[in-house]
């Protein structure tokens, strides 16, 4: 039989794994992690406070004009519910094919996908005109006839995607928190600790029965969160392929928007995981570099997917020879005002990860770390090139028009870190970032020599 | 909660209502609430008719902000309370007034040398629109942008309230201005008044009873009256009393010109009365084979340029060239005319002999047009003048021009010099007089009506200086402007609203000029002034102090003086209710007869000079004229329908000069001429003369208002002064900055990127194939698409008479109560126009043409925007119109992103809150003033189409074709707009979309299946194809 | 553990009962709406007892979208002669001789962005009973419709009415 690395490494035992996974949790919070988390409040609340004021004022504070009426806020909503689908798709479809190395990332993975969600979320309610009027948006009985939403727009689909998306991985999310909550909770020295993992962990016994109920449950999750990977960003790419603007009209969005999230969606995962295993060293042990290089191959892939994709888009402007796509393409993208962004894109999404090809890079943190930088900037263009560039040159050129971005818009793109990296900072700090109950089965991984059981 | 939670013994009586409580403090009856709750939402529709008169309560009810916050509240929040209301009846029922009913009051508009028929649309007594009157014969229906946006002058805020008395230092350098009553202002003036050598400085009079009361005036104080504009015609008066002995400004019949030749008369934009002359214009395009030709020799790109079938580019100092070597092409040339064999006139041609060679035209193509005038004589017209022909040999040209002219026997045909414009009298050398005599003290008082000469007269003139000599200035104007500043009293003048008064547009042509509503303020007619002072001194003819109101006066002078001429037979009071119903009397199409030309004058006409380097040329424009209405945010945020950009003027420049010295849009460059100089942002203008400098003047106001100060600079300060006006020609320095200043253009692209927008085919081609120029599209689609079985409604532009006067476009602000954003929001593209007229250049960039278009939404049957919507704020009609429903719009944009057209306006912040008082008095109550963050477009006016159907349903009939007529339809001078019901086969708009070969749809490939088609262009060029493939640049 | 689920369950309630007033007919509208008016008007004395008729005072309503609230001018053609010892109709004469209104409080009130039309109604022959109830036996003016939204639609949707439904019937 084919010899598999070490899941983990360190020759742990079931006792280190429960103390070192709880050690962040228990032990007094480090400075490091302080620092980290003041920073990342105050941007949050600058963000709200942006926020604030936008809602206040109105949307004119944005870059949005005529005839932009999208702008940032879609653009980095698409962004951040893009960076959710690698978590999905790690704790769900990689569970149901039984990728035993998914156990020691899954977990941070999801929460990075709920909080990336809930970022998400925001944009399209809050970038309306009159945000406070937002429940319109929900088919509900009322008085007016009664008058329903419209189900032929893709908005419409959107709110039901991303709603649906974001409440069945949070659950997903949670019922896989449960056992470790129990965990904790066992091992709180004070009431309080007690009292609040106890209710979280919804007074799991961890009884066979609860654990079969646990396991059962767990799978069904997994197996209805799969098709959610493919479907939300397929939803979300039909705001723009359901238009009829040159660029946006496209039958290759959905496959492209799904292969750039989870290329995106990856990316952030590298990123968040170098962060912790630097943060918290013991992790190092659990999330190894053979996880990272595994993670570093999917990214190649996608990134190459992506790439092909940019491609076929100018192919067929060309082959349908359809003016204004022609235009959209060979003129105003690759040529236009907004070159520089299409270029960076290109650079950051397709050239850059090709360094993966080389095992040292896959294998070397801080190049992978780079490079993910590189692919989340890259990866955020690519969403305002297809926004913008369609939008600013489309029909009649005497409505063409660049995109006046303003401070409001950086403030907001900005802000949307800082509101992220909270809840994952809190999230580190307060849950367990690896599945203590997940990571013992498959303590024996790569130790079948040895024999241990 | 309130600390006096038991009950209040002062309010229960009235305020306690045990069937409806809205809070606990109502029901309390906690007095601090109670005062809220009646005061909160005072605002109502409905309260604005019953209201009594226009009193202040009365313009408190119509707060947008807070109704808009109310229906805000309506819609949003579930749990609310109801605001409370009032409606205060009237005390007696005016007959005429019907709540929620439009009156239509016939009136006439004056701006110092255009003057229109309007109607003036009144709801509840407040004026809410200004219409062309379709039965006056010059207009026709027609409407200028200026003459639409002077409601919004009426209701000004900064409008003076009552008479001010400005209280001067020693050297008058600085001032105290208090409020004055009017009996105190009267004595002042009648004192000095008595001691005589007063003057009356007026502008161009239309009013021939002003006239008489003027002079009348001057009668009674021995006063003299200097009549001046800054845009006057002396030049031409001046040619014409040297070609035919009588100082007339004539009537030109463009209509009945198959070719016409202008030279810089912009008569399509801003010379004499460009509403008419577009009117007569697009009579004479409307069948495209029998259209006219216009050629051009345009030293400004001008809209008539614009609208040039060919045009040359010039500079102003060539404009006498163009004329004689015109003359040269038929008398030497052709040997055409007695001229051809008299030696000594041929020899003072001699010099103009190879003009094509100086002009750098195809000699060919000058001696073509020589030719079609000859053609074409009697039927043809050359006009030259405005602002930018007076250079220093305007004289001559005039002359040269009216030479011509009775060379082609036009004289009494397409010129009428017998039957001229009475009303332009005003003078630039009147001016120079009265200059002097000021500077001298020879003059005591000076009373200004209707102009700003601190504001609009050249530097150089000193009018300023001379003005601090005069003992007492009496001003009429509405607010202390530049003149105002210098003024001892202002007695505020009435809008033309708000008073009496009529007009002689053309020789024994009469027009009325209905007030549409009571006077705002307490101000008072400038005639009654002059009446008041004249009976306080007791002197003057019995009819000047006899009448206690100008009314009176007015009507008496009719009586005696009018009458008599046009309608002899007729019972006085019959005679005024005609003319009050028809809103004019007379007969404008006289046939008149040739005047001989004095050879003699010809000899005025000097040897051709040349000169290098830049030129400048100053012109007016289309949305601000001379500048005196400048205060008047409609028109500054009108693109100027060349260059489309707004708030500003500019220099414009050639690409070539632009190329030479390095300038990029919106550069700053410093012009200088002599000691003057003005700093100024570069325009590129395609299609302008390499030696060129273009600026507009009517910008640059100090002290006009929070509209206009500040907003360019004043050009006026910049015309030559010795001996006459000179506003082009003059020699001018350029010299780069380094500095940046941004223009807000509204044009995207200025080329159609070789895409079929503007489907456009020359005259040629048009023969052989009715369909040239326009490319058709098989399209098909899997769905059936919607059924209409009542009315469709369509409309149809043609592209071919419209001249992108815009017009429509301030019809539909004024329509539908869309707002302005300023220059910032325009910059950043958010500007709200429904309607607006896209411009494009074609052909090489050097000497490009223009096509215009104008765009409103095009109500698709497939409509990208409605399927989008998540909220349905956006529907299809089963008339086929696409409604859009503020009230539900959340404002998701998306609709706008799927429009192709991008026709629809959104409402980035609370822009109704922008709307100050009493300037929402001019809102149309039948649309909904949007809130923030709602989408809006084109609606085809649809409350108009609603009206029309109810009316039709009361008088129990059937809607007949042009019972619905949108705003921008009636607005158009050229007739080029037309709506309907394309259900009803006999409709003028279902006819063209039937069987018109020249109409298309807008992106007809895109299958959206727009309700709006367009008939192509066009163009009267003697070319084959229409040159170069439609590039600009 | 019940503990939790009660939590739970507390929270989900509030959030219902603040949500709860949306999905509630009624909330928000003025069914029932009835003020007091400056003066006592009986539409009761006039219509029923005195036979006056509706168009008589609000004389426009044939011909405007507004039904118009008569001018004290009108009153006064009766109440020059009837019943001028009473207070009410003095304060009214006294209202008139001044050149004065009566500040009536509205009861029957639409949205601003909601263009309704008498004129076009009556034409269809729709009594003003329909809307305002039976005016004529009402001493006070009270609000019996909620006139909202639905309420106009049920009516247009009716087919033997052949009502138009668009949007802009109403909202332009």
């Amino acid at each position: 039989m084919i010899h598999r690395n070490k899941l983990v490494l360190g020759d742990k035992d079931l006792k280190d794994i429960t103390e070192d996974i709880c050690a962040p949790i228990e032990a007094y919070p480090s400075k490091g992690w302080l620092g980290l988390l003041t920073g990342a409040l105050s941007i949050f609340i600058f963000y709200v406070i942006i926020l604030g004021i936008v809602i206040d004022k109105g949307m004119g504070l944005l870059g949005v004009n005529h005839p932009n009426a999208w702008g940032t806020m879609i653009v980095t909503f698409v962004f951040w519910i893009g960076i959710g689908h690698a978590g999905t798709l790690i704790s769900a479809i990689l569970f149901l094919f039984r990728q035993k190395w998914r156990t020691s990332v899954a977990r941070t993975a999801e929460a990075m996908t709920v909080f990336a969600v809930m970022t998400a979320g925001l944009f399209p309610l809050l970038h309306t005109g009159r945000p406070w009027l937002d429940y319109w948006l929900f088919p509900y009985p009322n008085q007016r006839g009664p008058l329903w939403v419209n189900f032929r727009s893709p908005l419409l689909w959107d709110v039901f995607a991303v709603s649906t998306y974001a409440t069945v991985s949070m659950v997903f999310w949670y019922i896989g928190l449960v056992p470790d909550f129990a965990t904790i909770k066992d091992r709180a020295k004070n009431k309080i600790r007690r009292a609040v993992y106890g209710a979280l962990s919804l007074g799991w016994r961890g009884t066979a029965k609860n654990w079969s109920h646990y396991e059962m449950l767990y799978l069904l999750l997994a197996g209805l969160s799969t098709p959610l990977v493919l479907s939300v960003h397929t939803i979300v790419s039909f705001d723009f392929a359901v238009a009829g603007l040159p660029g946006w009209h496209t039958t290759i969005f959905p496959p492209y928007f799904v292969a750039g999230a989870v290329f995106s969606g990856f990316a952030m995962v590298v990123t968040l995981m170098s962060l912790v295993r630097i943060g918290i060293p013991e992790f190092k042990n659990y999330i190894t570099l053979d996880h990272m290089e595994v993670m570093n191959k999917i990214i190649m892939t996608t990134g190459l997917m992506v790439g092909y994709a940019y491609g076929s888009e100018f192919f067929i402007a060309w082959y349908s020879g359809n003016p204004y796509e022609k235009y959209v393409f060979f003129v105003s993208r690759a040529f236009g005002p907004y070159a520089w962004a299409y270029w960076t894109m290109i650079t950051c999404n397709v050239l850059i990860p090709q360094v993966f090809w080389f095992k040292k890079a896959r294998r070397s943190i801080p190049i992978m770390f780079v490079v993910s930088i590189f692919v989340n900037i890259g990866m955020w263009f690519e969403r305002f090139v297809i926004t913008i560039t369609s939008l600013s040159r489309d029909f009649l050129p005497a409505n063409w028009g660049n995109y006046p971005w303003t401070f409001y818009d950086g403030a907001i793109l900005f802000g949307s870190f800082g509101m992220f990296l909270t809840f994952f900072l809190l999230y580190l700090r307060f849950f367990p970032a690896i599945s203590i109950a997940e990571i013992k089965p498959v303590l024996p991984v790569g130790r079948e020599s040895k024999g241990v059981h | 909660m309130s600390e006096n939670n038991h009950h209040d013994h002062d309010h229960t009586q009235i305020e306690r209502n045990n069937t409806h409580w809205l809070t606990l403090e109502h029901y309390n009856n906690d007095p601090e609430f109670m005062k809220k709750a009646e005061t909160e939402f005072q605002s109502s529709p409905l309260r604005e008719g019953e209201s009594e008169n226009e009193n202040e309560s009365g313009w408190a009810r119509r707060e947008f902000l807070k109704l808009m916050g109310a229906s805000l509240a309506m819609s949003a929040a579930g749990c609310i309370r109801r605001p409370i209301q009032k409606i205060v009846p009237y005390n007696k029922q005016p007959e005429e007034v019907t709540l929620g009913e439009a009156n239509y009051y016939t009136s006439s508009y004056f701006d110092g040398n255009e003057g229109i028929g309007v109607l003036v649309k009144t709801r509840e007594g407040r004026p809410i629109k200004i219409e062309g009157n379709p039965k006056f014969p010059l207009n026709r229906g027609g409407v200028s942008v200026r003459a639409q946006a002077s409601i919004l002058s009426l209701y000004d805020p900064e409008r003076l309230q009552g008479p001010k008395y400005n209280i001067f230092n020693e050297k008058r350098s600085n001032k105290d201005t208090v409020g004055i009553k009017w009996d105190a202002l009267d004595d002042k003036v009648v004192a000095q008044l008595k001691k005589g050598s007063a003057v009356v400085l007026t502008g161009n009079i239309a009013s021939p009873s002003t006239r008489a009361v003027v002079s009348d005036f001057a009668q009674a104080f021995k006063a003299d009256h200097v009549s001046w504009e800054p845009m006057a015609n002396e030049e031409i008066r001046e040619g014409q009393k040297a070609c035919y002995g009588e100082a007339v400004v004539p009537q030109y019949h463009f209509d009945k010109a198959k070719i016409i030749v202008s030279i810089d008369a912009d008569f399509l934009g801003t010379w004499l009365s460009p509403t008419t002359f577009t009117a007569q214009f697009g009579a004479g395009r409307r069948d495209p084979k029998k259209t006219s030709k216009l050629v051009s020799f345009d030293s400004t790109y001008s809209l008539t340029g614009a609208n040039a079938d060919i045009r040359f580019k010039i500079k102003p100092s060539q404009q006498l060239d163009v004329v004689m070597g015109l003359i040269n092409a038929l008398v030497v040339n052709k040997g055409i005319s007695s001229y051809a064999n008299n030696e000594k006139f041929k020899d003072s041609l001699i010099s103009y002999a190879n003009t094509a060679q100086k002009l750098g035209i195809e000699p060919a193509l000058f001696a073509k047009v020589a030719t079609d005038l000859w053609e074409n004589k009697g039927q043809s017209l050359v006009v030259a003048g405005g602002l930018q022909t007076l250079t220093s040999r305007a004289h001559e040209l005039q002359i040269a021009v009216n030479f011509l002219n009775s060379l082609l026997e036009n004289e009494g045909k397409t010129v009428d010099g017998k039957n001229g414009n009475p009303g332009l009298k005003a003078s630039y050398s009147g001016l120079e007089r009265l200059i002097k005599d000021m500077s001298a003290g020879k003059v005591k008082t000076l009373i200004i009506h209707r102009v700003n000469p601190a504001y609009s007269t050249p530097k150089e003139a000193g009018f300023i200086e001379a003005l601090k000599k005069v003992d007492m200035i009496v001003y009429t104007g509405d607010r202390i402007d530049e003149t105002g500043d210098h003024a001892t009293y202002m007695a505020p003048d009435n809008h033309p609203l708000e008073t009496w008064g009529d007009a002689e547009f053309a020789k024994d042509v009469f027009a009325i000029q209905q007030p549409a509503i009571r006077p705002m303020y307490d101000t008072r007619s400038f005639e009654l002034s002059l009446m008041t002072w004249a009976y306080l001194a007791n002197v003057g003819p019995k009819r000047l102090i006899t009448f206690e109101t100008y009314y009176d006066y007015l009507r008496n002078f009719w009586k005696e003086e009018i009458q008599p001429k046009v309608a002899k037979s007729k019972v006085f009071e019959n005679f005024w209710s005609e003319v009050l119903q028809n809103g004019y009397v007379g007969d404008f199409d006289k046939t008149s007869s040739p005047r001989s030309f004095k050879s003699e004058a010809f000899s005025f006409i000097k040897p051709a000079s040349s000169s290098t380097g830049f030129e400048l040329a100053l012109y007016p424009t289309i949305q601000n004229g001379d500048g005196s209405s400048a205060n008047n945010s409609w028109q500054q945020e009108l693109p100027d329908p060349v260059t489309k950009i707004v708030w500003d003027n500019y220099v414009c420049v050639s690409i070539a000069t632009a190329e030479k010295h390095h300038l990029k849009e919106s550069t700053l460059v410093e012009l200088k001429a002599g000691d003057k100089k003005v700093e100024l942002p570069v325009h590129i203008q395609p299609g302008l003369h390499d030696e060129v400098l273009a600026v507009a003047v009517g910008y640059g106001r100090t002290k006009a208002g929070k509209v206009a100060n500040g907003v360019g600079q004043n050009m006026y300060e910049f015309a030559g002064f010795n001996g006459g006006p000179v506003f082009a020609g003059q020699a001018v320095s350029l010299t780069k900055t380094s500095k940046k200043y941004n223009l807000a253009c509204v044009a995207g692209n200025n080329s159609m990127e070789g895409r079929l927008i503007v489907a456009e085919t020359t005259l040629k081609d048009y023969m052989k194939n009715e369909h040239a120029g326009v490319r058709r599209h098989k399209t098909w689609s899997i769905w059936s698409g919607h059924q209409y079985n009542g009315h469709k409604w369509g409309m149809s532009v043609d592209l071919n008479t419209c001249t992108g006067c815009s017009a429509c476009m301030t019809a539909c602000q004024s329509e539908n109560n869309i707002t302005v954003v300023g220059k910032t929001y325009v910059l950043q593209g958010r500007e709200m126009h429904w309607m607006r007229v896209d411009r494009y250049y074609v052909g090489n960039p050097a000497d490009a043409l223009a096509v215009f278009q104008p765009v409103m939404c095009q109500h698709c049957d497939n409509a990208p925007c409605e399927t989008v919507c998540p909220v349905l704020a956006t529907v299809h009609s089963d008339e086929g119109l696409n409604e859009m429903v503020y009230n539900r719009c959340v404002g998701t944009r998306y609709c706008s992103n799927n429009c192709p057209y991008k026709v629809r306006r959104f409402n980035w912040f609370n822009y109704a809150k922008l709307i100050e008082k009493p300037m929402h008095m001019a809102l149309n109550p039948d649309v909904t003033v949007r809130t923030r963050g709602v989408m809006e477009k084109c609606t085809f006016c649809v409350h108009k189409i609603k009206e029309a159907k109810n009316q039709a349903k009361l008088q129990d009939r059937k809607l007949k074709d042009g019972d619905v007529k949108t705003a921008c339809q009636t607005a158009c001078p050229t007739q080029a707009i037309i709506f309907g019901d394309l259900n009803d086969p006999e409709s003028q708009v279902a006819k063209i979309f039937k069987d018109e070969p020249r109409s298309y749809a807008l992106l007809e490939e895109w299958n959206a299946a727009p309700s709006v088609r367009y008939l192509s262009k066009v163009r009267n060029n003697d070319k084959e194809t229409i040159d170069a493939e439609k590039g600009g640049h | 553990m019940h503990r939790v689920f009660r939590t739970f369950a507390a929270v989900g309630l509030l959030a219902l009962s603040l949500t709860g007033c949306k999905f509630q007919p009624g909330w928000g509208y003025n069914e029932g709406y009835a003020p007091e008016q400056p003066l006592p008007f009986s539409h009761e004395t006039h219509v029923t007892k005195n036979q006056i008729q509706c168009q008589y005072c609000h004389n426009q309503v044939e011909r405007s979208r507004h039904s118009n609230i008569p001018a004290l001018s009108t009153c006064m053609n009766c109440h020059l002669q009837v019943k001028t010892d009473s207070p009410y109709i003095q304060k009214l004469r006294e209202a008139y001789d001044k050149g004065g209104s009566i500040e009536w409080v509205r009861v029957h009130m639409l949205p601003d962005f909601v263009a309704f039309n008498h004129s076009a109604h009556i034409a269809k022959g729709v009594n003003c009973q329909t809307c305002h109830g039976e005016v004529e036996k009402m001493a006070k003016i009270i609000q019996i419709q909620d006139l909202s939204m639905g309420w106009c639609i049920n009516c247009h949707r009716q087919p033997e009415y052949k009502a138009p439904l668009n949007c802009t019937t109403c909202h332009h």
